[in-house]
């Protein structure tokens, strides 16, 4: 299998897509009220050190993948069993990135569209993507991304000059102290959307110059962070803390207030490209990982799987939940915790030590 | 090999052309208001204009109505929306909707419930003005034409803009104002009221826009305002333009102030930059605030005639417009204060997020102790200039005689 090569700017914008994905559709740290940027930036802190985390893994066993290291670390039996289970996961997340998605449309712009022609339509596209493999994924979000930081700065001077913000919203900062923030902080935003990088372990080994990756992917983190903090930071100043916290897709309606000289009125569309090209960029991520796992697996080039797995994620992205409630609560209450911490930190920190352990016998066995 | 590529292209195709929600646009009737009256059998009576935009147009204006209004009684307005095709022929679309008008019976039972569907519904923005119609069904107010928007909503809407622009007695609320106001612990919902001048009876017909002086009229009558969702009494347009000042949403406005005691004369400030801010604190329970306000002007009228080539008489005018409107504004949140008990000013919200614990303790009662509040105003005007003329002729007449 050929290697395929991303340049720095591309995984800087894939970061950047990555984490906007899906949180700025559904809004993280909505349960911070008020706070919620707050909650937001020190989230990025952590985010720094969590990228710093992948990293290190990454670099202790260079040019492999996450389920090469496996490989490396249990042997051939327990990989399998592992890569099954990650490739699992992130077919799971790619579902749950799609329906936040199909929620997003059937909700606000397609209410009578069946739900299943938007999975497929856009998993059509997504599994051609990734049939082409991760350097079209790069090269697209690589166009794209200007859009975004530009559409992100002409949504917030319009906001400002519609007159909506008023900044008086943000007060009182810090009302129920730091305990009620740091509990939106640790699990919720530290798993989703910053401890979903997990899956940029099997894009690092396709950077050419790895010796520069960390300062790309953390400037990433910082960028991403900062437009989730200001999108967090918008939503609250301009439709206040009780709207926002009952708004199923909190941006959305921020655009809709958009009104400049009764001529540049209601952005949605706007919106909705931003959250579109997220949502495409972070599910192809998670295709993508899902199907390098496939890849490892059954030794066969991952291209095989991406149309396959695609439809997989269509059809479970239907039937992943029942409803929105539903949809929301499991992404709240259950999927952080049973499975956000052992996937994103659980088993890779046992990797870790294990490889850090296996490591210094190598080194005390070339002393002898 | 191309053509068998073909066929899932075409078939691709037909997944992707277009959507399901797609309506002509000669499939539709744009909504441009909607009323919500009270009725006896029924929760709710709701009215819906739908224009005709035929005749909106000028050049194609042909001489019949503006645009057909239709009611229809039900318990959700929600519902309601959905069924007018009963009486009307096309599809009906809400995102264009200017104002809804509220009954004041309607109004006196309680809001709440079906502002929840116009906050949920994804068709409905929130750019159109809320209003209460006072002394007569909302209906009714709808179907009131006039020459220039002849659409009634379309005139209400551009009238309360201009009104607000030039002298700033409505606050021209919108959805999320309401909705803020009516979740916040620290502040009330307000709405503009509006009423029918002349004969109601015949608003609804063409004549009625061939008329020098309409037979029916809708104009602007008060504010009304809410405690928890329920409307309690209407206060006149004075005051209603003291509470958009102390909003902070005052653009322009004129104040006649009197200069003479005893011919009864008086100066017209015509204010712009208005600011209001407000602190207090909250000690034991009691709160006391400050308000400061402040404005810069232009004299337009003056019937004392004294000499305005002179910074002393700036200053004594500037002093007296201080005066008036200090008083004013005091008697104005006096009247509030005792005569319905609530704050729909912000007060509480400024403790609210200046002061969160100590609001934390009379949050729960707080319009009681906004009702006991001391409040201070202190206002600062700054007379710029005096438009065309500096002296006035009427110091000249007097003059020669």
């Amino acid at each position: 299998m050929p290697k395929e090569n991303l340049s720095l700017i591309q995984l800087l914008t894939l970061t950047i897509n990555f984490l906007i994905g899906s949180s700025i559709v559904v809004g993280v740290g909505l349960q911070a009220k008020n706070d919620a940027w707050i909650a937001l930036a020190a989230g990025t802190m952590a985010g720094f050190a969590i990228v710093w985390f992948y990293h290190k893994i990454s670099d202790l066993v260079p040019e492999k993948n996450i389920y090469q290291i496996f490989e490396y670390v249990y042997g051939k039996k327990i990989t399998i069993l592992l890569s099954l289970l990650y490739v699992t996961y992130f077919v799971y997340l790619a579902s749950r990135v799609v329906r936040d998605f199909i929620e997003l449309i059937s909700a606000s712009i397609m209410p009578h569209t069946p739900i299943e022609f938007i999975s497929l339509t856009l998993m059509l596209l997504m599994g051609y993507i990734i049939y082409l493999g991760i350097e079209v994924l790069a090269r697209i979000t690589e166009i794209f991304t200007p859009y975004i930081l530009g559409f992100f700065v002409l949504l917030g001077i319009f906001l400002i000059a519609s007159g909506t913000i008023d900044i008086q919203n943000i007060k009182p900062v810090l009302s129920g102290g730091v305990f009620p923030v740091a509990k939106v902080v640790f699990p919720s935003i530290i798993t989703f959307p910053f401890g979903e990088l997990i899956a940029f372990l099997i894009i690092f080994p396709a950077i050419t110059k790895r010796n520069h990756s960390l300062k790309f992917s953390l400037i990433g983190v910082g960028i991403a962070g900062g437009l989730l903090t200001l999108s967090s930071l918008l939503t609250i100043t301009t439709l206040g803390t009780d709207i926002t916290q009952r708004s199923a897709f909190p941006l959305l309606s921020v655009a809709r207030l958009v009104s400049v000289g009764e001529f540049i009125e209601r952005m949605d569309s706007v919106v909705v490209f931003i959250m579109m090209l997220g949502i495409l960029i972070k599910g192809a991520v998670f295709l993508f990982s899902a199907t390098k796992g496939l890849e490892h697996i059954f030794n066969l080039p991952y291209r095989y799987f991406a149309v396959p797995l695609a439809m997989i994620v269509s059809l479970f992205s239907i039937l992943v939940s029942v409803n929105f409630a539903d949809h929301v609560e499991e992404g709240l209450t259950l999927v952080p915790k049973f499975l956000h911490l052992p996937f994103q930190f659980g088993v890779p920190g046992i990797t870790m030590v294990i490889i850090l352990w296996k490591k210094r016998k190598q080194i005390k066995k070339r002393k002898r | 090999m191309k053509k068998i590529l073909l066929a899932p292209m075409l078939i691709m195709v037909l997944c992707l052309s277009g959507c399901w929600d797609y309506r002509e646009l000669a499939d539709v009737t744009v909504v441009t208001g909607i009323a919500v009256d009270k009725t006896q059998n029924n929760k709710y009576k709701l009215t819906v204009e739908g224009i005709n935009a035929q005749e909106l147009n000028n050049r194609t204006a042909a001489g019949y109505a503006p645009s057909i209004v239709y009611s229809l009684s039900g318990n959700s307005i929600a519902e309601l929306t959905q069924k007018m095709n009963i009486g009307f022929s096309r599809n009906l679309i809400y995102s264009h909707m200017r104002i809804l008008i509220i009954s004041e019976t309607a109004a006196r039972e309680g809001i709440t419930e079906f502002i929840d569907f116009l906050e949920r519904d994804r068709e409905i923005r929130d750019d159109f003005r809320l209003i209460i119609s006072r002394r007569t069904s909302a209906a009714q107010i709808l179907k009131t034409t006039y020459p220039f928007q002849k659409s009634s909503s379309l005139k209400l809407f551009k009238q309360m803009d201009s009104f607000r622009r030039n002298w700033g007695g409505n606050p021209s609320v919108q959805l999320n104002d309401v909705v803020n106001a009516l979740t916040s612990p620290a502040v009330q919902p307000v709405m503009e009221a509006v009423t029918i001048q002349g004969k109601a009876s015949k608003g609804p017909s063409v004549e009625n826009m061939k008329k020098v002086t309409p037979d029916a009229l809708v104009v602007l009558d008060s504010l009304g305002i809410f405690r928890e969702g329920k409307l309690i009494g209407f206060l006149p347009l004075n005051d209603s333009r003291y509470y958009v000042w102390l909003r902070g949403k005052l653009d322009h406005t004129a104040f006649s102030i009197e200069c003479r005691k005893q011919n009864n004369n008086f100066i017209t400030l015509r204010a712009y930059n208005n600011k209001s801010k407000i602190t207090g604190h909250l000690e034991d329970g009691k709160a006391a605030f400050k308000v400061k306000l402040q404005l810069e002007g232009f004299l337009d009228s003056n019937h004392c005639g004294k000499d305005l080539n002179k910074v002393e008489t700036y200053k004594e005018y500037e002093k007296l417009a201080e005066k008036y409107i200090e008083k004013e504004m005091k008697l104005s949140i006096n009247k509030v204060q005792k005569k319905y008990k609530i704050d729909v000013y912000g007060f509480g919200e400024y403790l609210y997020r200046n002061d969160y614990k100590n609001f934390k303790t009379v949050e729960h009662n707080w319009d009681n102790v906004f009702k006991n509040a001391k409040v201070e105003v202190d206002a600062k005007v700054k007379l710029r200039r005096t438009a065309l003329r500096t002296k006035s002729f009427i110091s000249e007449t007097k003059a020669k005689h």
